[in-house]
């Protein structure tokens, strides 16, 4: 993007203003406090809105190249461990991730990844016997 | 009561089955700090089983070791990453991590770990100290001052945070709309849940944390590239650095001795949560400083003054904990509900049934932080090596075991997408120049603030804050902003907003 | 050919097929060798239910035959996530769990995300019961339930929450009685006690075990009780010889009977009835294990136990309300 800086404070402005329209809604003690908050909150993001667009005229400001698509790539493994599961996933996740990252050979990239899972595994499961997501397929 | 002292000091001392459970104890807690997410209340959680089939008495004091030093070991990969281990180390990666990225890991770690010792042992003088006193200062607190003293963590954190106070408080506000989300605790109606039953607990706050923290620095990272300190002529092995940074806190000693009480008193007001003790610390250490300007960037104040405090709070946390059944903080509340279940009943009883037993805490939490210290002093300069890690195998293993933790805590699935998103957002507030620790204290706080909110009202309706504690709450409060005013009009600072 | 006949008969015999088909009744001595059950608990761990259920946990797979009971946190939404959970696990057997008696009024009053119908479970037992006692402080300079009748002014009552037993009993108990109260809520756990020393509030209604300390230091008397006949006797009035009306005692019986069924175990629907009265028997055996006795009495924790059919009648009569009678819960509950 070319210029993003008002993208937080519009942001906020949009969720202060729903904030409120839903408290606005319900009954008086239910909705007092996210008023009280969300009404302020709403009006300083507003302001803040308004002075990012003029400082954003004189200094644009942008996300950096490449956030995105590393953050296309954090969805990607987030999904992938949905799918499959935290273990699972983090083994696929670190492979591929040192393929397409860093370039490695194939060797290296699983053996790391195995061996970040075999801790996991060994550690979380075996040893302190704590329940970790098992992946939406297999559930 | 000193013969008891000697007593149990001897006996402890001189048993080595005892020295090996608290060394296990400390293992056990510096880990669990360790790895982001997991945590101290998943340590007492996941060690809870194991405690039972222990001595209760022994259950108990290697319960209150290990969740003593988990702090410690928490701050080594706020530093080291700027992941935070748990929330209260959140504040040590603020100025922990730009000095590990200026490739001075282990001046940080130094000073953090011997921030943390200092304040482990004056929160465990406090606990002894205060014992005397302790139900006149508990009962004084009462909803209203809950209340204003949440407020007041809120103005404290927005003003402290970077140049602009509108910024802040924005932030601040979206925090706490955040600890809204749920079952409101005054009527019982969902709020902002879209009808999702995961959400009627609220969003979870080490999930949160760790996504605003570590996701946006691992964005940071993969986007720079390299490894995490650019500066490549860190020697490999330097415990004269690490020595370096322990020095720093007797630089520093008055910031330190203050913080650690401030901990320590944060730690005793039952309710307020020990997450708000090392950002409240965090906020003192830059309003006190000559050139606050420093902080964000790497000042080692910033690395100091919350380490003392996430140490001394535990000290302070034990008194109502054991004395009054009330927990301090949801670790604290943990460690009650482990009491009882091997039989310890909390409650002042406890003084005329076992007197011995304060002493033996004092004793272990004294000798858990030296130990911890020690362990953590030999292989810091190891550890210190993890920032020449390439960054393609670090974002993966992090972002992997960051999942991890977020799940361990809030137990859902859907909270990994939500840790995502956070994380995203997290990521936007960084670049764009918006201050990230308000949206903590404000989720931290905001259920304290409305629940207290509420009762203060049905108690004593408006006129809530007219009572003596309450006025010199508002004070504080004023004192804040004014300072905060002040010192913008000082340092010739554009527009105050 | 007779070896042979031999080894393919015993092979089909060994193969049991997939564990649905346990269902319908094929359960022997065996079925629980080797075989891991979950025990969901639908709190966090380290409070009460956590506790009792590790505990009934470890002695069940003594009575189990070889079973390994392993203990499943599932929290959320006051118990109602992991009740959701159990109500829709496979009924093979192996799966049990455990949630707040409480979850009664949940179902009773509809709550929004209750998915479980408590009527429908299969149930194994119940591990304790326990007293609902009104108390006052000492502050308060109320001595006796007259007293407190006698007021003329509304008086304040702590509460854990909305939606809490607590709350729902003391708004129950204010309309059995035609009390005077506003309820302070986020007084939860000992939060009660020390708003009720600060003078904030005047009492609470609420589980006698939790509040025994309080009271047994003086800084709290009882005026009331509800099931509790065991421990105060004739010293203290019951709730019964206060209650006159239909409606009132229909409050009444909720009560008592939520009161009664203290530490709730069940498996899903449909268990099969051999695999069930296995359950049973081992949660039965469990509870009277003089191991398990004296590791109670170590932690403090009372076991009254209950078993299956009678506590799956409870529960049944409980939830059994006629509409009128269910329109007048939630005009009370809505207060």
């Amino acid at each position: 993007m070319s210029d993003a800086r008002a993208v937080v404070s519009g942001l906020f402005c949009l969720f202060f203003a729903g904030m409120v329209a839903a408290a606005l809604g319900w009954s008086r003690d239910t909705g007092l406090a996210p008023l009280l908050v969300g009404g302020p909150g709403l009006v300083l993001s507003l302001l803040q809105l308004r002075d990012d667009i003029r400082e954003s005229r004189r200094e644009p400001m942008r996300i950096p190249p490449g956030a995105l698509r590393l953050l296309g790539s954090f969805l990607g493994f987030v999904l992938v461990t949905l799918a499959i599961g935290l273990l699972p996933g983090a083994f696929v996740c670190i492979a591929v991730f040192l393929r397409t990252y860093e370039r490695t050979g194939y060797g290296f990239a699983f053996a790391m990844a195995a061996v970040y899972t075999g801790i996991a595994w060994l550690l979380f499961d075996v040893v302190l016997e704590l329940t970790l997501f098992g992946g939406m397929l297999f559930t | 009561m000193l013969d008891i002292f000697i007593g149990d000091l001897s006996q402890l001392i001189t048993d080595p089955a005892h020295l090996g459970l608290l060394l296990f104890a400390v293992v056990c807690g510096l880990f669990f700090g360790v790895v982001p997410g997991l945590g101290g209340k998943l340590g007492i959680v996941i060690m809870i089983p194991f405690a039972l089939s222990m001595e209760p008495e022994l259950a108990l004091l290697f319960l209150v070791a290990m969740h003593s030093v988990v702090h410690t070991g928490g701050s080594v990969p706020s530093i080291l990453l700027g992941v935070p281990g748990t929330g209260p180390d959140a504040a040590t990666a603020v100025d922990g991590f730009p000095l590990a990225r200026q490739g001075q890991a282990g001046r940080a770690l130094g000073a953090s770990i011997c921030a943390s010792v200092v304040g482990g042992v004056i929160g465990a003088v406090f606990l002894m100290a205060m014992l005397p006193v302790l139900t006149p200062v508990i009962l004084a607190f009462s909803p209203a001052e809950f209340f204003l003293l949440a407020v007041f963590g809120i103005v404290l954190i927005s003003a402290i945070s970077g140049d602009s106070l509108r910024k802040g408080v924005i932030v601040g506000c979206f925090g706490l709309c955040l600890s809204f989300i749920g079952l409101s605790p005054e009527t019982g109606e969902p709020r902002y849940t879209m009808g999702q039953l995961f959400l009627w607990d609220g969003i979870d706050f080490v999930t949160v944390v760790l996504a605003i923290f570590a996701v946006p620095e691992l964005i940071a990272l993969g986007v720079s590239g390299g490894s995490i300190s650019r500066e490549q002529s860190v020697s490999k092995y330097s415990p004269r650095q690490v020595l370096d940074g322990m020095v720093d806190v007797f630089r520093h000693r008055w910031l330190a001795l203050r913080t650690s009480l401030i901990g320590a008193i944060v730690g005793l007001i039952p309710g307020l949560g020990g997450d708000v003790a090392s950002w409240m610390c965090y906020g003192h250490a830059v309003q006190s400083s000559r050139d606050p300007e420093r902080f964000g960037k790497g000042a080692i104040e910033g690395v100091i003054a919350p380490e003392t405090a996430n140490n001394s709070k535990e000290g302070g946390a034990l008194l109502p904990t054991l004395l009054f059944g009330l927990p301090g903080s949801s670790g604290m509340a943990l460690l009650l509900g482990a009491m009882v279940a091997i039989g310890v009943q909390p409650g002042p009883q406890i003084l005329v049934e076992r007197p011995g037993l304060i002493w033996t805490l004092f004793v272990v939490l004294v000798l858990a932080n030296i130990v911890a210290v020690i362990l953590l002093f030999a292989i810091a300069p190891r550890l210190a090596r993890v920032v020449r890690v390439p960054a393609g195998l670090l974002i993966p293993v992090v972002l992997s075991l960051s999942l991890l933790g977020s799940y361990l805590s809030a137990m859902n699935w859907q909270h990994l997408l939500l840790f995502l998103v956070l994380g995203g957002f997290g990521y936007a507030l960084k670049i764009f120049e918006w201050p990230r620790p308000p949206l903590v204290i404000g989720l931290a706080l905001g259920g304290i603030a409305e629940v207290s909110l509420f009762q203060a009202l049905a108690i004593w309706g408006g006129a809530f804050f007219l009572r003596p504690l309450s006025l010199v709450l508002l004070a504080l409060i004023g004192a804040t902003i004014a300072l905060y005013v002040w010192r913008r009009r000082r340092s010739g600072g554009a527009s105050y907003e | 050919m007779r070896p042979l006949l031999l080894v393919i008969i015993s092979l089909l015999t060994a193969c049991d097929g997939p564990d649905q088909d346990m269902g319908p009744g094929r359960a022997t001595e065996d079925f629980f060798a080797g075989r891991t059950i979950t025990y969901i608990v639908a709190t966090n761990p380290g409070g009460g239910y956590d506790t009792y259920a590790r505990l009934v946990a470890r002695y069940m797979e003594k009575h189990l035959g070889g079973a390994n009971v392993r203990i499943r946190n599932v929290p959320g939404a006051g118990n109602i996530v992991g009740a959701n959970q159990l109500y829709v696990s496979e009924p093979d057997g192996l799966t049990i769990g455990t949630f707040n008696t409480g979850l009664i009024y949940a179902q009773l009053l509809r709550r929004p995300g209750i998915r479980f119908d408590l009527s429908e479970l299969s149930w194994i037992g119940k591990a304790a019961s326990d007293a609902r006692v009104l108390i006052v402080s000492r502050e308060s300079g109320l001595r006796s339930i007259e007293d407190l009748l006698d007021q003329d002014h509304p008086l304040l009552f702590g509460s854990s929450g909305p939606g809490s037993a607590s709350h729902n009993e003391t708004l129950f108990l204010k309309k059995m009685l035609d009390l005077d109260v506003r309820l302070v809520n986020g007084l939860g756990g000992n939060k009660a006690q020390m708003s009720m020393l600060r003078g904030e509030i005047v009492g609470i209604f609420a589980s006698y075990s939790a509040l025994r300390p309080f009271v047994e230091s003086g800084s709290g008397i009882v005026l009331l009780h509800i099931n509790g006949q065991h421990q105060f006797g004739d010293t203290v009035p019951s709730a019964e010889s206060l209650v006159h009306d239909e409606a009132g005692a229909v409050l009444l019986s909720l009560i008592r009977t939520t009161a009664a069924l203290g530490r709730l175990t069940a498996a899903p629907p449909g268990t099969g009835p051999e695999v069930l009265a296995r359950l049973r028997s081992a949660y039965a055996a469990a509870l009277a294990d003089p191991g398990l006795l004296a590791e109670a009495k170590r932690l403090r924790i009372p076991i009254d136990p209950l078993i299956g059919g009678e506590v799956a009648e409870m529960v049944s009569a409980a939830l059994d309300l006629t509409p009128r009678e269910l329109a007048a819960l939630e005009t009370v509950s809505s207060d």
